[in-house]
């Protein structure tokens, strides 16, 4: 397989294994083996061609987690455009934000195209296909051939809804990406994979995706909010897959909810038995010990195995995966960190210092990636600047390596993550800056954990006003960063013009504010914090 | 207030946790009411099941303050 044309081929051979997807109450609502699934997406693909889609264009697929997402996205593929997978429109108030997100997609991507069913497509504000159901009889796309290096698909990375950015994936990234995870995961053909983990994030994509269709295995697919609203369906769902070696992969606070959402007494008498699950991957997000033996301590009662637990790290700039653990060994923690295992498949890992000098074991240092698993770079945002210099990913990431095994410990870049997804600052700030329209006033974002996980807190400078019109402020601006992004701020302040930490050329140092604000050194003017709400 | 109208604020405040007398219509969910996504999505699948409608996401989407919710019940339930 040099291609992702030919794994599509491969996997039309496949007529026993196939999708089987949920509706969103976890009932399993449809079935299909992959070779119908491909079937279908070769006449999805020629409708494409046929409504417009000309090869290289971005294909925005606005879908829930389906097998008609999955035909459509690989249809794209097939007429040699660009799928790429979009988050929902929030529930609750995301309606603007995600006409606003359309907007962005279609002036930073003049040539994209948005597929969606005919409500969503109605309310996006732009020109849309609707999702092609062609008939058995329709033809299907002519057979092409595809460069290694030719670009496969884009996965959207964090951004703005100004600055939208794809990550660029060749053939030859997701295959040699996919090869090195079945290759660590030692792929079996008794493996299933279970996945409610959406795929418009690369996990749910390369991880589950991907990895199921490279390998020919049943993927059993949720959608994202029946887990969320109903943990114990994904795990009643690996438990009932007694003939296979399960494998279901999800961000640390998926681990850390079931643990919160299933007391021990609920599970009692569950019959719950988790024996299938071979390989419980744990990324996306910082690894936490304490989730992990929690976890643990709840469901080994239950049939968990002792070594399922596989923590990995990796980023869309790495199509998915950068290192992880070795099947049947325990995490091993020291201080504090979490393992993250070893390279994948022909896949190196340094340590460097800021000058890019690589750093000795255990000292910490940015994390940089070599490897063919490696993106082409960004389109879409011009404005910032490509993530391989020299065939080398800078990931943003600070860590150590300690005998070839890498501990995360921290980050370089500004990047905050919520529930596994990665947030610009750019975007809280912009809303900040929205609502205070003053002269030389700048608004900065960072993250700080609070109750276990990552939230966002936002300080923006002003001149002299009186609290009430503060207040007023900060209702606005949470009002706008709950529609666009989905939750509440930890922490609004407000500091007087020039109280925020600059570079000489007078950019926000959100790591030095973050620093400042958790020494308790700013000197707020007016401050709501949802600490002294719950206070 | 129609039945439906009344299992709503009784799913409203069971599901956020919140007291029946801050359940005014004008309340948005996710900033007045601090409600995080994992509550939203309960309450959601919570409604389609208690009361049998389907909740389309851009539906859901539109949605953003407590009388938004009743108004919609009202029509669909």
């Amino acid at each position: 397989m040099k291609t992702v044309l030919d794994l599509i081929e491969n996997l039309s051979q496949e007529t026993a294994a196939g999708i089987t997807e949920h509706d969103r109450r976890g009932k399993a609502s449809l079935t299909r083996p992959y070779a119908e699934v491909v079937a279908r997406a070769r006449r999805i693909g020629a409708a494409f061609l046929e409504a417009g889609v000309q090869p290289g264009d971005p294909v925005f697929l606005q879908l829930p987690n389906s097998i008609q997402l999955v035909e459509c996205f690989l249809g794209a593929i097939l007429a040699g455009a660009l799928p790429c997978c979009l988050a929902p429109p929030r529930a609750l108030g995301g309606i603007e934000a995600f006409q606003a997100r359309i907007a962005g997609l279609f002036s930073a991507f003049p040539r994209a195209h948005l597929v969606a069913d005919d409500e969503t497509g109605e309310r996006s504000g732009q020109r849309f296909l609707l999702a092609p159901d062609p008939a058995d009889d329709a033809p299907a796309c002519p057979p092409r051939e595809a460069d290694p290096e030719d670009v496969a698909f884009l996965q959207l990375t964090s951004g703005t809804t100004q600055s939208p950015r794809g990550v660029q994936i060749s053939h030859r990234a997701l295959l040699a990406n996919a090869r090195g995870i079945c290759h660590g995961g030692r792929a079996s053909p008794r493996d299933a994979y279970v996945s409610w983990l959406p795929l418009y994030h690369d996990m749910g994509l390369v991880g589950l995706g991907f990895c199921a269709w490279y390998s020919r295995a049943p993927l059993y697919l949720f959608r994202p909010e029946t887990f969320v609203a109903r943990p114990l369906v994904w795990l009643q769902t690996i438990a009932s897959l007694k003939d296979h070696r399960v494998i279901s992969t999800a961000p640390n606070f998926a681990y850390q909810h079931c643990v919160n959402a299933l007391p021990a007494e609920k599970l009692a008498g569950s019959g719950l038995d988790l024996s299938p699950w071979r390989l419980a991957g744990c990324g996306a997000e910082r690894v936490r010990p304490e989730t992990l033996a929690a976890f643990n301590e709840r469901f080994r009662p239950h049939g968990f195995p002792r070594n399922a637990f596989l923590p990995c790290y990796g980023m869309a700039e790495a199509t998915l995966a950068v290192t992880f653990t070795l099947l049947d060994g325990e995490p091993r923690e020291v201080d504090g960190h979490v393992s993250c295992g070893w390279p994948v498949l022909d896949t190196e890992v340094v340590i460097r210092d800021d000058a890019g000098n690589p750093l000795p074991d255990g000292v910490d240092g940015q994390i940089t990636v070599r490897g063919p698993g490696l993106c082409s770079g960004y389109t879409g945002d011009a404005n910032v600047p490509q993530p391989v210099q020299d065939g080398w990913l800078q990931t943003g990431d600070r860590g150590h390596l300690r005998d070839g095994e890498l501990f995360v410990t921290g980050r370089y870049k500004d990047l905050i993550i919520v529930e596994g997804h990665n947030v610009d600052p750019d975007e809280i700030e912009f809303h900040g800056d929205q609502v205070v329209q003053q002269p030389g006033c700048r608004s900065g974002a960072f993250a700080v954990e609070a109750d276990g996980r990552e939230r966002a807190v936002l300080v923006v400078e002003c001149g002299k006003e009186p609290d009430e019109a503060l207040a007023a402020w900060a209702d606005a601006i949470g009002s706008r960063v709950a529609s666009a992004l989905g939750f509440k701020l930890y922490d609004l302040g407000f500091v007087r013009r020039g109280g925020l930490p600059t570079t000489s050329s007078g950019k926000v140092q959100r790591s030095k504010l973050r620093d400042l604000f958790l020494a308790g050194e700013l000197t707020f003017l007016w401050r709501q914090s949802a600490q002294d709400e719950t206070a | 207030m129609t039945p439906a109208e009344e299992k709503t604020l009784e799913i409203l405040s069971n599901v956020c946790n919140v007291p029946r007398e801050k359940l005014v219509p004008e309340a948005r969910l996710i900033q007045d009411l601090d409600i995080d996504s994992v509550v939203t999505l309960d309450l959601l699948m919570e409604l389609e099941e208690s009361l049998e409608i389907d909740i389309p996401e851009v539906k859901a989407a539109e949605m953003q303050t407590v009388g938004d919710v009743l108004a919609y019940v009202r029509e669909h339930a």
